[in-house]
């Protein structure tokens, strides 16, 4: 039997436990405080035989094998009903935070302090419960399935201020659902774990914005929603694609939708609603992608590998691994450049691009679901499971505590009453 | 302030008793006539009053009431029963303190159905009856005179108005002045809270006292074993002992060598004293003492 790290888990809930503290204490009071009253007028007789009597005839508390035995079996055959196991536990142990990259993380509550904040100090302090000195613990954005980003240090930043603009979701928890977890989150739980602990923050009705189009926005108000005006999305196209097939199909994309083009010197880049970069490698070699019926050709920059959350619009016919056009959440990258030849149905292409810059355009303000912010709720907090060492069964104890309990009985049998 | 729950003590005779109690006073006065022709009734005694018959010789009572010739002829000491003794005073004291709530029935019941049928006999035979008894109400003493057989009715009446509730020790009542006058006394209780001496004190003059005992099931047969808690109905005061044989056997030697005390000490005296069990009848008791 090697050693290391154990727990004991029980399937059954843990208050069945209290069932022989009830049974003992029914037992005490019965036979010590409890004992039957009896008047009678021969009291003073009985005192006299009382102190003259040994001290164990006297009743104040006696103790009695058998009730023991009684109630320690008692206590046996209820844990062995609640089918007890030993796992051994990793160690040292890994513990994993799964942050619920949802936009109902950025909901303020008040004091400028967010729902997310609160989730994270909460789920900090459990994990500093749980682990011992030695394990570690891994932080994970997620949305959905998809990881955003992963941390070994507690992520005070997270979510970030643009993910919120981001239209990401809550992580799909079961797909997370595994000992050493802990799922943190400003939403109640959809889901119920079987492994995972849970950290949820208290929730308050709170303001902010549900839906934005351009110049308009669908706000929550004092428990209202109002229709507030707002500025136009903003959007960026890099001086390299000025003047090109890809700067038309943009100038007559923004004219449909109301976005301004403006350039980046005048905006913070985190302020825009949609970047339009192009590669920044020097060496052009030439290169044509095709979809929808046309055909995209010229000199063409290899476009950096694409990053978490990114996607591949427009791929290189002669390599398809090489990415012409890479767009992701208020990007895109442009391995083409002004000079890029369009072949093919016009058409076609002034829909694919379209679709493509309605897909990475950020709303102008950062959107979040009328139920988070009209719902409310108490904290929850539920600790994580240990993970168990790969490849070690549970020792199951159920037959041992049932042997033991029928040894008590039998004792109980024999013992002095 | 006791925190236990005593029964409900009330005295209650069913519609058979005051026959019974009749029957009895009737009896008893045949066996006094009886006695008295035995003892050759009629003669005239000394002192100018009407000779009714003999009693036995008392302690304390002066020797030339001493009837010589009975003596010489039974070797036993009686003297001349005048009729100013048939008038003579009964007085009964009914113990109400709250362990005579105890028993089924209570002992307060028996108590009360004895003194009823002793109240009948004196009566019968032309003696006053004083009736005392714990006031329910607080600590004082209640007290009736009847002096006619009519006034039975009375008397039961009252007695059925005898609650267990005192917490007042029955030597209170025997030291009520009216029981100075009386010639009998009889004393009903459990007599745990009382010692022999302090009813033997009473018996002076020629008085004579009797005292019975009245004990419930519980007092003379307790269980034999498991865990109980004593407690003292007057006191609250409480005592929890494990019971086994041992211990009952210990009680019950405790219990006859009280018993056996005060036998003695009253029979040193010339006094009656009897335990009253749960299964004997009045009847049976009122025979016995008188």
């Amino acid at each position: 039997m090697s050693a290391g790290p154990q727990e004991l888990v029980v399937d059954a809930p843990l208050w069945l436990a209290l069932a022989p503290l009830v049974l003992a204490l029914w037992w005490w009071a019965s036979r010590s405080g409890g004992a039957q009253e009896q008047p009678t007028g021969a009291f003073e007789v009985w005192r006299e035989l009382a102190g003259a009597a040994p001290r164990e005839a006297r009743r104040r508390w006696r103790f009695s094998p058998r009730a023991a035995w009684i109630a320690l079996g008692l206590f046996a055959a209820l844990l062995a009903l609640a089918q007890p196991s030993a796992r051994r536990l990793e160690s040292p142990t890994s513990w994993r935070a799964i942050v619920d990259a949802g936009p109902a993380m950025r909901i303020e509550d008040g004091a400028s302090r967010t729902r997310g904040d609160a989730a994270l100090e909460r789920a900090r302090e459990q994990l500093a419960n749980c682990a011992r000195p030695g394990d570690s613990v891994e932080w994970w954005l997620v949305s959905g399935t998809e990881v955003l980003e992963q941390r070994a240090e507690f992520p005070a930043d997270w979510p970030y201020v643009e993910q919120a603009r981001w239209g990401l979701r809550s992580p799909d928890w079961t797909v997370f659902d595994a000992p050493g977890t802990l799922w943190v989150s400003a939403e109640s739980l959809a889901v119920a774990s079987r492994f995972a602990g849970a950290s949820v923050s208290a929730r308050s009705t709170a303001e902010g914005v549900v839906a934005a189009w351009p110049g308009q926005r669908l706000a929550l108000r004092a428990g209202q929603l109002a229709l507030e005006a707002t500025r136009s999305p903003r959007v960026f196209l890099a001086p390299e694609l000025e003047g090109g097939v890809l700067a038309r199909g943009l100038d007559a994309w923004a004219r449909a939708r109301g976005v301004e083009r403006v350039a980046l010197d005048d905006e913070l880049p985190g302020a825009l609603e949609l970047r339009i970069l192009a590669a920044q490698d020097a060496a052009r070699a030439p290169a044509s992608g095709a979809r929808d019926g046309w055909r995209l050709s010229g000199p063409a920059a290899s476009v950096l590998p694409a990053r978490a959350g990114a996607s591949v619009w427009l791929s290189d016919e002669r390599a398809p691994a090489a990415a012409l056009v890479s767009a992701g959440r208020g990007w895109i990258v442009c391995g083409l450049d002004a000079r890029a030849q369009l072949e093919g149905d016009g058409a076609s292409f002034a829909i694919a691009w379209a679709q493509l810059l309605d897909q990475c355009l950020l709303p102008v303000d950062a959107l979040a679901p009328l139920d988070s912010l009209k719902g409310s709720g108490p904290a929850f907090e539920r600790a994580p499971t240990a993970p168990q060492a790969a490849g070690v069964a549970p020792r199951r104890w159920a037959h041992v505590l049932a042997l033991g309990a029928a040894v008590c009985a039998l004792a109980a049998l024999f013992a002095r009453r | 302030m006791s925190r236990f729950a005593l029964p409900d003590a009330r005295v209650s005779f069913d519609a058979l008793y005051p026959q019974r109690v009749r029957r009895l006073a009737e009896e008893f006065a045949g066996r006094r006539a009886r006695a008295l022709e035995a003892f050759g009734a009629g003669r005239r005694a000394g002192g100018g009053d009407e000779f009714v018959g003999h009693r036995p010789l008392r302690a304390g009572e002066d020797a030339r009431d001493l009837d010589w010739e009975l003596y010489a002829r039974l070797e036993r000491a009686f003297v001349r029963e005048r009729r100013a003794e048939a008038g003579e005073r009964w007085a009964i004291v009914l113990d109400g303190s709250r362990s005579m709530s105890l028993g089924q029935p209570s002992k307060l019941q028996r108590a009360a159905e004895l003194a009823g049928a002793l109240a009948a006999c004196g009566l019968r035979c032309g003696a006053r009856v004083e009736l005392l008894r714990h006031s329910p109400a607080a600590r004082g003493v209640e007290q009736l005179s009847i002096t006619r057989t009519s006034e039975l009715a009375r008397a039961l009446s009252w007695l059925e108005g005898a609650a267990a509730t005192s917490v007042a020790r029955v030597s209170v009542l025997c030291a009520q002045p009216s029981l100075a006058a009386a010639r009998r006394v009889f004393v009903l209780g459990d007599l745990f809270d009382v010692q022999p001496a302090e009813l033997l004190a009473l018996a002076r003059r020629g008085r004579f006292v009797s005292a019975v005992a009245i004990l419930a099931q519980i007092e003379l047969h307790p269980p034999r074993s498991g865990g109980v808690r004593w407690v003292d109905p007057e006191s609250g005061a409480s005592l929890a002992l494990e019971l086994d044989e041992r211990l009952c056997e210990r009680y019950a030697a405790a219990l006859e060598h009280r018993l056996e005390l005060w036998a003695r000490s009253f029979a040193r005296h010339g006094q009656s004293f009897l335990v009253a069990p749960g299964e004997r009848d009045f009847e049976q008791l009122v025979r016995a003492l008188l």
